[in-house]
Parts: structure tokens; C-alpha cells; sequence
């Protein structure tokens, strides 16, 4: 079958001949815009990076390129012709493809067969396992894979499944070969395999479309660049080449600076260290961390998805091993061995930035979520959990946030997401946590809340909490924190003193983030 | 040769047999009645439903569900075969493709269930399963069917220590094992169930996938449950009602994986052959039978245990050479940029 892209003429220089091109995309989901007019043109034989932070539409983007999900409004056309993409199978046949984050490999499948899956040789109905082989080769071959086709594919390594997935994509004659984050997982001498291999299909024509947040990455492969933020277009296909660093890094995270009520910390008479890092190293691959969160204090820890951050928190919290250096609670050095034994021995509490998969159990009440962590307190005689010391011991904690609800005995389910949020703090707040980690507190939830979410941190921090922040918001963190610690590669970047001032202090954010992607290729 | 070693010791029923040829070795010179060729043929004979009964668990598991109604759709087979050659008189080889087609229509019933509403293949078959269980018993009003077809009787003996119904088991497994191996429909449950993202961006159904494996489950319990008018003698609609242990216990101990994505049907037959000759053996060794079903219970843990041990072992061992080479990139230092201006194509 051919498909119209088969017959188009490639490289043509007299007009720009757009491959694959998306105009005015929306969609939301349950009312909240996931894409909002967002754009994406892709040339013959180019290599395109989209970057963007967390959040910012580009999984939304592909996977309406890609057919997984129908746009609300919008069009994709091929090869200037619209089209409809109503399944993953109707993208392939117009020669789009794509390699997903996640590892699509059927692992106890031959290498060979996970490269026609879905469109195995047959003869007389019967599987043609030789052929299978026999044209397996020449894909393999052409991602520079030198492995016997037979091998089970779960046993190739991260990168060399990483070319695997791109044979596959080709096998399908993909002329658009569409990349989700490919290098997140794979060792450095599989990269530069992968972007020789990425380059030369390129140079043979195929397009290339590589999401990624890692901006050496993106420079050392890419022709242009499309930056999106909170779904819509900040910078679309400008060639990197005219592009700097901090200009890129500006666009995806900079925001409007108009209604900024910073928060300032209460002065207070003698400052007692609540955590303190010294020199640390975890199994995540963090190294020399040192950091200081004081009583009372917000201290923001910034950096681009990726950075490490949310892997220093669950270290901290006992989800990930501390390998090095020394953690200091109340300026002596502890060991934590697992959330319970944080929260009970150590007073640290962890709110999650997925509060629906691991913040709150939503089918539950809300008196059942906040008691969670208070069990040892209201248990009686047996381990009977007595339902009305709970209610009543999770009821000042519930008040003081303010959560929006008719009772206690409610579903969490029915509330919305900012009181769902709040829920998952309350329960820490009812188990007497004195270091409260935030991960992305307002990450999916509406202005208001926000605003609302603010002013609980600040309240907390005023009642001699101690709080460490993560956010991947620059705004959020100016507003809120003393201190500023910027997280880059699983490394302590830079730490610096608030002074509130957005323009001044995302400057300097910026500059240790390009800093060190300028530094770190040198080594 | 020594990597064919290596997959063979991986293979979770083979240290199984091993250590089951060995009993009987030993139960042959120890005891009187363990060798005779009576027997072995009851072994074989047990063993024969056994397996089939295991394979139609293992073609559900293959995508990674489950099914309950095994044991409930047998026994319905069972009654529609008996009535149908008893009351309607049919001739026995129409009552026979009767009994597999409305066996086959009922796994088909619990695929489209559960492809078309999304509930969990769990309590659909719990709940269709008890039904047709129900159904059964209500045709005959909870009597067994006394007229069974000369030809099934004779399916039940054998010559020698060998019945017939051992080949019937044989070649239904070759054929679900072929199916599997080299027919589209059973690549595509193996893919559905090894990895459904993977499979369903490459285009394949996941529906039809679900709907294929139950439907050929029904069909594979109705033949267990044919086969059991032969050894019974009689078709009741009490058949069935056991299997649910078996129909776990052989796909398990076999090494199809609970998860789905790895079936063996040969690991069926050798699993069906294990439990079969346990149980023989603690009865020839007069031990209550009580605890053969204990015995039944710790061998289907124990293989259970076996492949999750497994699979921590490999995992340590994948997390050790990731931990190397992170240990070794961070030696070299992140040279990323550097290594990337190389990367360049002539």
C-alpha cells in the first residue's frame, strides 16, 4: 500500500513542504486545557525538538499526532492534506510513528517479532518465523543493531531496546518518526549511537520530531525548536542556530509577572536547624548535596523536571537510600529507614505531587485519609480503631485548611482537586509532622486554590513548621520561599537569598541552570 | 548445547519432574502396587483430563486473565452432551461437536462480557461459571444422565498401561501449543498479555484478544468435560465442580506466568503428569487423603514462590549492572556534549 507520502517529493527547497503540521490544537480534559491553540510543523528530513515543561501539552501533542487521542478542535494534516487519526493504527498508515517513553516491547518476544508486531509474515495463516528473521535483518542493520534477531527482546539493554523500538517504527515505513523523552533512560555511549542513527535517517529524509528537556541534547541534534508552555506556543520553529540557551530556557519557564504577592517569613529570634544534608549521596545518583532547612522557613528547591528532586525527597523520607554523607534531624544524624519510620520517629511528612495515585485514598472518607497517620494515637485496647477519636483527634487539622466539604464522613472523591490536596496535608498536620515536603503542591489545580495553597504554606511555616518545596514553578517558588536552591542533573546548582524581585531572581535561576549545561559537557 | 542447559534448568517444572521420576523410581521398588501397568494407566488417565482442564485455564492466563467458569462450563458440556444423546438421541459424534459448541459459546458469552464492559474477567466468570453450573444441574434436575455412548466408554481404556485419552491430551496440546506458537491469533494473546501497551499501539485488538481466549477455554473445557463421561461412565452435572484448584495448580506448575505473555502447554502435560502421580503415589503409600490435597496446595505455592524468586533474581542482578554502569558514566564524567559533537554522520 502506498501511502500519499510515498509519492511526495522530498527536500524540495523552493517551498517548504510541511511533512506533518498540527494548526490550532485544543483539548481539555475534564475542563481542565491541556492544549490551547497549540502548533507544530514539521519539514522533510528535518530534525525538530519540542521542549517544554512538565505539563506543558507536548505528551497531549503527540499523542494527537500519533492518533491515541482526538483533538477537540484543531486539524493535523500530512503532507498538506487533512487528515483523521482516529486510532494509533490509522497514524502508522499515513507513516507517522512513534517511540513512547515507556518501553513498548513485548519482553519474552524475539527481537525480530517485536518488529512486525501487528503485522507478522504469514504463509498459508501460519507465522513465517524464517522470513520473519530473514527481514528482520536489513531493519536491524539500518539502527545499527548487531544482535541475532532471535534474542528475546527482554534481554537487550535500555538503549539497544531504544533502537529496537526505532526499527520498528521504520519496518512500519514511518516517514514522521516521532521521539518521547528516547534518552531518559539509556547510557551515554547508546546516545551517541542513537543520535548518529537519528541523524543519518534524517539526511535520508525522514523527520524527526525529539521531546526532550535536556537542552545539550537538544542543541547537539536538532535544526528547530517549538517550545510550549501551559499549552500554547511560545517559541515555534525557530531554528536553534539564532537561538540562545537562556532564551529557551526563558520560554519554557517564564512567567507573567503581574500579581505577585510575595510572602515574606516572620522574623524570629534564634534560628534551630530542622534538616540538614551534609555531603549526601543516594542510589538515585545524587551527589554532594548539602542543604538547610530551618524552623520556620520555606525553603524552594527549583530545577527542571528531571533534575533529581523528587528523588532527594523520597531519600529523605525513606522511599530511596542514602548512600553518603550525613541527614541530620534536629542537628542529629538519623537513618530512616521508611515513611513510618519519618513520620513516627522523625517528624518528617511527604505530600505527594501525585496526590490521587499516592496522596489519598479517594473511595475513603475524609476522616478515614487524615487518620491514616494518626492510627497509633486512636488506637484502643486489640488495635481497635476507634472511628470517633479519629474523627475528633482529625478535625482541628481539617478545620485550620479550610477544606471545602458537608462532613467528614464525605468521599474524598466528591471533592475537588484543591480540597483533595489539602486532605493529603491535613493528615500529615494531624500526625504532628515538623518538616512537611511539598512535591509540586499546586501542580493541576485552579488560580484560587493556588492562591489558597500559598497562604496554608506560609501559615504553616508561621506555626514553626519547617518546609522544603519542591516546584517546577519559578513564580510559585519567588513567592513563597526564603531561600531558593536550584536543582540541575542531581546536583545542588546554586542556593540563593530570596529577594523577591521576579525579574532579578529568575536571572540568576536561569543563568545556574545554562551555567551548568554549558559547564557540565566539558566536564 | 550448554545454553540450552541453562534455559532448561530456567524452566520452573523441570527440577519437578525430576525429583517426580525419582519418587517413582524409588515407589517402584519399594511398593507393590506403584509399577503395575493398572496403575500407571490411572496415572495417565488422571493426568490426561488434568491437562486439559490446565489448558483451559492457561489460554485465558495467556492474556493475562482469569477464568472461573472452567470447571462451571465443563459441567454444562457434560449435561448437553448426555441429553442430547439420551433424550434427543442425536448420534455421538453430533452430540460430541454439540457439547464443544455450546462450551465454546459460553467462554464466548464470558469474553464478550468481559471485552465489552470492562468488568474484571474475575467476577465475571465467578459469576457465569456458578451459572452454568446452575443451569446443569437444572436440565436434569440434579440427576446424572446413566445412558453414556459405547464410543466414550472405549475412549476411556486403553491398551496396556496407555489410554486413549493420553493421546487425546497429547494431541490437544500439540495443537494448542502450535496454535500458540505459530498462528497469528495465538501470537496475539501472548503479545496482548506480555505487553498491552505494546500490542495495542501496534495495532492489535484487545477485545478480540479477550474474546479468543475465552472462547477457546470454553471449547477446551468442554473437552475435558467429554472426556469425563468416559471415566465416569455416567455424565453428571456434578463434573466440574472441582476443578478450580486443577485448572490453576497445572497452567501454574507448568510455568505459564499468572501475569500473562508466557504459556507452555507442554509444561501442562508434565505438570498434569506431576499432581497426578503425587496423588497416586501418597494414596499407594496410604497416607490420608487429606493430604493429597495439602500436597496439591504447597506445590502450587512452591511454584509460585519458585518463579517470583526468579524474578528477583534477575532483577538483582539487572540492578547490579545498572548500578555499574552509572558507577562507570559517573567515572568517565558526563561528557555528554562532547561525545555528541562526534556523533556526526559522514
Amino acid at each position: 500500500m502506498t501511502t500519499p507520502l510515498e509519492n511526495a517529493s522530498r527536500g524540495n527547497t523552493d517551498t517548504v513542504s510541511w511533512v506533518l503540521k498540527l494548526d490550532d490544537v485544543w483539548k481539555a480534559f475534564g475542563g481542565v486545557a491541556a492544549l490551547s491553540g497549540a502548533e507544530l510543523s514539521l519539514q522533510a528530513g528535518e530534525i525538530h525538538a519540542l521542549v517544554g515543561e512538565n505539563g506543558a501539552g507536548k505528551s497531549t501533542l503527540i499523542n494527537i499526532a500519533t492518533g491515541v487521542q482526538q483533538p477537540d478542535r484543531g486539524t493535523v494534516s500530512v503532507n498538506g492534506v487533512m487528515v483523521h487519526l482516529p486510532n494509533p493504527r490509522g497514524a502508522v498508515d499515513h507513516g507517522i510513528s512513534v517511540v513512547h517513553q515507556e518501553r513498548n516491547l513485548v519482553a519474552k518476544f524475539s527481537v525480530a517479532e517485536n518488529l512486525f508486531l501487528g503485522n507478522l509474515p504469514l504463509v498459508a495463516g501460519l507465522v513465517n518465523r524464517r522470513r520473519m528473521v530473514a527481514e528482520a535483518r536489513p531493519w536491524l542493520e539500518r539502527v545499527g543493531l548487531d544482535i541475532d534477531p532471535l534474542t528475546e527482546a527482554g534481554r537487550l539493554s535500555p538503549g539497544q531496546a531504544q533502537l529496537l523500538e526505532i526499527g520498528k517504527a521504520l519496518a512500519q515505513r514511518c516517514e514522521v518518526l516521532l521521539l518521547d523523552e528516547p534518552t531518559s533512560s539509556i547510557a551515554e555511549g547508546d546516545l551517541v549511537h542513537l543520535f548518529a542513527i537519528l541523524k543519518s535517517l534524517s539526511a535520508e529524509g525522514t523527520s524527526v520530531l525529539f521531546v526532550s528537556h535536556k537542552l545539550e541534547e537538544v542543541y547537539a541534534l536538532c535544526d528547530r525548536v517549538t517550545v510550549l508552555r501551559d499549552g500554547r506556543n511560545v517559541l515555534t520553529g525557530r531554528l536553534l542556530a539564532e537561538l540562545s540557551r537562556s532564551e529557551i530556557v526563558h520560554a519554557m519557564v517564564g512567567r507573567s509577572v503581574d500579581t505577585m504577592e510575595r510572602s515574606q517569613r516572620r522574623a524570629r529570634e534564634h534560628e534551630e536547624t530542622r534538616l540538614e544534608l551534609v555531603g549526601v549521596s543516594t542510589e538515585f545518583g545524587h551527589r554532594d548535596v548539602n542543604l538547610i532547612v530551618r524552623v520556620g522557613e520555606i525553603v524552594g528547591l527549583y530545577g527542571l523536571v528531571g533534575a533529581g528532586r523528587t528523588e532527594l525527597a523520597r531519600c529523605l523520607v525513606g522511599l530511596g537510600k542514602i548512600t553518603g554523607g550525613e541527614m541530620l534531624i534536629d542537628s542529629k544524624p538519623v537513618r530512616v529507614r521508611n515513611p513510618y519510620d519519618a513520620l513516627r520517629n522523625h517528624r518528617i511528612g511527604y505530600v505527594s505531587e501525585d496526590r490521587k495515585g499516592e496522596g489519598t485514598i479517594l473511595a475513603h472518607s475524609i476522616s478515614r485519609n487524615v487518620g491514616i497517620t494518626v492510627w497509633d494515637r486512636v488506637k484502643r485496647h486489640l488495635g481497635w480503631i476507634s472511628e470517633r477519636l479519629t474523627r475528633s483527634s482529625v478535625q482541628e487539622p481539617v478545620r485550620r485548611l479550610k477544606v471545602k466539604m458537608n462532613s467528614l464522613i464525605e468521599p474524598v472523591s466528591s471533592l475537588s482537586g484543591g480540597n483533595q490536596q489539602k486532605v493529603s496535608v491535613a493528615k500529615w498536620i494531624a500526625a504532628d509532622a515538623e518538616l512537611l515536603i511539598f512535591d509540586e503542591p499546586t501542580c493541576g489545580i485552579d488560580v484560587a486554590t493556588k492562591d489558597e495553597m500559598h497562604r496554608l504554606l506560609r501559615e504553616l511555616a508561621d506555626q514553626d513548621k519547617a518546609i522544603l518545596l519542591i516546584s517546577s514553578d519559578l513564580r510559585e517558588v519567588i513567592q513563597l520561599a526564603d531561600r531558593l536552591l536550584v536543582m540541575g542533573g542531581f546536583r545542588l546548582l546554586a542556593e540563593i537569598e530570596n529577594t523577591g524581585e521576579y525579574d532579578v531572581m529568575s536571572k540568576q535561576v536561569m543563568h545556574a541552570i545554562t551555567e551548568a549545561s554549558i559547564l557540565r559537557p566539558v566536564g | 548445547m550448554n545454553r540450552a542447559m541453562t534455559r532448561a534448568l530456567r524452566v520452573q517444572w523441570v527440577p519437578l519432574l525430576v525429583a517426580t521420576v525419582v519418587a517413582g523410581v524409588v515407589l517402584a521398588f519399594t511398593t507393590q502396587h506403584f509399577s503395575g501397568s493398572y496403575n500407571i494407566f490411572e496415572i495417565l488417565q488422571t493426568a490426561a483430563v488434568d491437562a486439559i482442564i490446565g489448558l483451559s485455564q492457561m489460554v485465558v492466563l495467556a492474556v493475562g486473565d482469569m477464568s472461573l467458569a472452567v470447571g462451571g462450563i465443563g459441567g454444562f458440556v457434560t449435561i448437553v452432551v448426555g441429553n442430547l444423546y439420551q433424550v434427543h438421541h442425536w448420534p455421538v459424534a453430533f452430540a460430541i461437536i454439540g457439547g464443544l459448541v455450546a462450551g465454546s459459546a459460553c467462554g464466548l458469552f464470558n469474553g464478550l462480557i468481559v471485552a465489552k464492559t470492562g468488568l474484571s474477567a474475575f467476577i465475571v466468570t465467578l459469576a457465569t461459571g456458578t451459572g452454568f453450573t446452575g443451569i446443569a444441574y437444572g436440565i436434569t434436575s440434579a440427576f446424572p444422565y446413566p445412558d453414556v455412548s459405547s464410543f466414550l466408554i472405549n475412549l476411556s481404556k486403553g491398551v496396556g498401561f496407555f489410554p486413549y485419552l493420553a493421546l487425546v491430551a497429547l494431541v490437544v496440546s500439540f495443537l494448542i501449543g502450535a496454535a500458540l506458537h505459530w498462528l497469528p491469533f495465538g501470537r496475539l494473546l501472548l503479545a496482548m498479555g506480555g505487553n498491552r501497551e505494546a500490542a495495542t499501539l501496534s495495532g492489535l485488538s484487545r477485545q478480540r484478544s479477550t474474546i479468543i481466549a475465552h472462547t477457546l477455554s470454553g471449547c477446551l473445557a468442554g473437552v475435558a468435560g467429554i472426556m469425563y463421561i468416559g471415566v465416569l461412565g455416567t455424565a453428571t452435572p456434578a463434573t466440574g465442580t472441582d476443578w478450580l484448584v486443577v485448572s490453576f495448580a497445572v497452567p501454574i506448575i507448568g510455568g505459564t506466568a499468572l501475569v500473562g505473555g508466557e504459556a507452555s502447554a507442554f509444561g501442562c502435560l508434565v505438570a498434569a503428569v506431576v499432581l497426578a502421580t503425587i496423588n497416586d503415589a501418597l494414596i499407594v503409600l496410604n497416607i490420608s487423603t487429606y493430604a493429597v490435597e495439602m500436597a496439591e496446595g504447597l506445590l502450587i505455592f512452591a511454584a509460585v514462590l519458585a518463579g517470583r524468586l526468579g524474578q528477583v533474581v534477575q532483577r538483582s542482578d539487572e540492578g547490579h549492572r545498572e548500578g555499574l554502569e552509572v558507577a562507570r558514566s559517573l567515572e568517565q564524567g558526563p561528557d555528554v556534549g562532547q561525545s555528541l559533537g562526534g556523533a556526526t554522520v559522514k
